[in-house]
């Protein structure tokens, strides 16, 4: 449980080489076996964040290091292996089965000719139990509603057996029910030793969740650490520009805002 | 929920591997069919008479095994090849690029076949083999124009951009083909370019056969290798990304594996419509969107439709109908009746 799964090291990013810098000199370590989460205004940077976590985006300047090593000293499938992104939403065209979808989980342990046995069919189908979706195995993907979908992007990214979960805004279409859930299966996985990255626009869901947080400010840290240091009415309301006051209630954190 | 879950896991799976196998029983009647058609076509036909049906004759009747060999064999061979082929890249295209409605002309390969055979019957020949090279050569140089120009555009997403390239391709191509036909002597070459452009599998020789069936069973033996791959492509760039894939590596192999093919069918046969378009969308209706069933079904069945239609196209009238107005027609039919029949929900 020490040292960092994911070290970001001078961080510099924009969209375009002339655009102006999304994200700049950002450094950061992602607590090996913790829980962190991501929060900032809209257009931060957070979902950029998780995009070069993946590999997906190449920062400008600066390193991305998984388990010390530099991300592109890794082949594609490994890191597939050891990091599962569940982004906030999923455009799918095609009417595949909610376990076919899941299944696809798979693909960073099959090699590029072969076919997905029953050993994956089994670990996709437990991946659903999970998330609670099993009774839908069988159901077309597109009939399902923006909660169920969210929690199967999620089964599909636990099928791939991570070391790294990165859940880009996770709770954003669920109903209090899933969301306590997915609570659940956080600390869960948590408990299991998978290393969990989340951003999120409730700092209540950061508070009751997170070992360790990050506050966003227009691409630079404005500061990390324990949500009991971070999640203050000072830091939150220099981060979202209102008055915030934070207050403890019935040992939650409670954020009111006007 | 009840029971054991392990138990439960291994029940799903059970039903799951009982779907596999009813799926596979359905490819290998599928296959079986084919083969029936195939025969049965090779003994299809004006010419020779009943009693060559009945077999007891065709030993002796060397006239007979010549077209059988030399002229039916061939062309039922090639019309299997290019159905295969347009249907399968059909499948490919549309799941790259998450669109169901996109069909394997997509990158201007058939824009750019069409215009190199006007191009030869107005300015160099129409003779059959240098008609069909300079197809093949615009069918590629269409594409590797495509593929140029969209890594040069420099906005937009690799399959938007890949899109948008084609189809400024294809229109620059439609524009020189129209230039070809209102130059053409209307008596001699524009009936020559009219016919090349609806498509016909007469007179296709060994020599033809031999030449496209390399192309099309190494990109068929590449796509059946990866069909299950192939599904991870029809997500989004990051998705297939974080899943472990090289994106645009794999998703750039794949469409050289499905171009290729059609290049050479069409430069061969030209313009052969709607397969590629409309039998996929038969295939997913079939065995659902896995494209680890729907590939194989979609092969099987662009082989048959296109043999089928091809024997229409040789029977139907005392003279020959060109092939790509019957593919054109049944595939148009066909397609009405799937989307305006209930269970297909179209998105996007």
């Amino acid at each position: 449980m020490t040292g960092a799964i994911l070290r970001l090291e001078e961080l510099s990013f924009s969209y375009a080489r002339d655009a102006a810098l999304v994200l700049e000199d950002l450094s950061l370590d992602l607590p090996r076996g913790g829980i962190t989460a991501l929060l900032g205004a809209n257009g931060a940077g957070k979902s950029t964040l998780l995009f070069l976590c993946l590999g997906w985006l190449r920062p400008r300047a600066g390193l991305v290091l998984l388990h010390d090593r530099p991300l592109a000293q890794y082949s594609r499938s490994e890191t597939g292996r050891q990091m599962a992104l569940v982004p906030q939403r999923e455009h799918i065209t095609f009417d595949y089965s909610v376990l076919e979808y899941v299944l696809l989980g798979r693909v960073p342990y099959l090699a590029p000719l072969s076919q997905p046995g029953s050993a994956d069919y089994t670990i996709a189908y437990s991946s659903l139990e999970r998330v609670g979706l099993a009774a839908l195995a069988r159901r077309p993907v597109q009939t399902l509603s923006g909660g169920e979908r969210q929690l199967a992007l999620i089964a599909r990214a636990l099928a791939q057996q991570p070391r790294l979960l990165l859940l880009d805004e996770p709770t954003s279409h669920l109903d209090l029910h899933n969301k306590a859930n997915l609570v659940a299966l956080v600390r869960a996985l948590h408990r299991d030793g998978v290393s969990i990255v989340l951003t999120t626009h409730e700092p209540e869901l950061a508070a009751a969740l997170a070992t360790h947080v990050v506050l966003l400010d227009q691409g630079r840290v404005l500061c990390s650490g324990p949500a009991s240091e971070t999640l203050t009415s000072e830091h939150l309301g220099q981060l979202y520009r209102i008055p915030i006051e934070v207050v403890e209630f019935a040992g939650r954190r409670v954020v009111l805002w006007s | 929920m009840n029971g054991d879950p392990a138990f439960l896991a291994d029940a799903a799976v059970a039903t799951q591997e009982k779907v596999h196998r009813r799926r596979r029983q359905i490819l290998i009647v599928l296959f079986s069919s084919l083969l029936v058609v195939f025969a049965g076509s090779l003994f299809l036909g004006r010419f020779p008479a009943y009693r060559f049906l009945a077999g007891s004759h065709s030993d002796a009747d060397a006239l007979a095994q010549r077209l059988v060999w030399n002229l039916r064999l061939p062309r039922c061979i090639v019309a299997v090849a290019a159905g295969m082929a347009l249907a399968s890249a059909g499948m490919i295209f549309q799941t790259i690029f998450a669109n169901p409605l996109v069909e394997p002309g997509l990158l201007s390969v058939s824009q750019g076949a069409a215009f190199g055979a006007a191009f030869s019957i107005v300015a160099i020949s129409s003779s059959a083999w240098i008609v069909q090279s300079c197809a093949a050569l615009c069918a590629f140089a269409g594409l590797g124009a495509s593929y140029l120009l969209a890594r040069s555009i420099r906005y937009g997403g690799w399959v938007l951009r890949l899109i948008l390239a084609g189809i400024a391709v294809s229109a620059m191509f439609s524009a020189g083909l129209g230039i070809l036909k209102y130059m053409a002597d209307p008596l001699k070459e524009l009936p020559e370019i009219t016919f090349w452009l609806l498509g016909s599998l007469a007179g296709m020789s060994w020599t033809e056969t031999l030449s496209i069936l390399p192309a099309v069973a190494l990109g068929m033996a590449y796509m059946l290798a990866m069909r299950w791959r192939i599904n991870v492509l029809s997500l989004s760039d990051e998705a297939a990304h974080s899943l472990g894939v090289s994106v645009q590596r794999e998703r750039m192999l794949l469409l050289v594996a499905a171009v290729v093919p059609t290049a050479a069918v069409i430069s061969a046969a030209g313009m052969i419509g709607w397969v590629g378009l409309m039998v996929p969308h038969i295939g997913r209706r079939m065995f659902g969107a896995d494209t680890r069933f729907a590939l194989p079904a979609t092969i099987l069945l662009g082989g048959m439709f296109t043999l089928l239609c091809d024997d229409l196209a040789r029977m139907l009238l005392p003279g020959e109908i060109p092939l790509g107005i019957l593919t054109s027609f049944a595939g148009a039919l066909v397609f009405l009746i799937l989307i305006s029949s209930k269970g297909v929900r179209w998105q996007r």
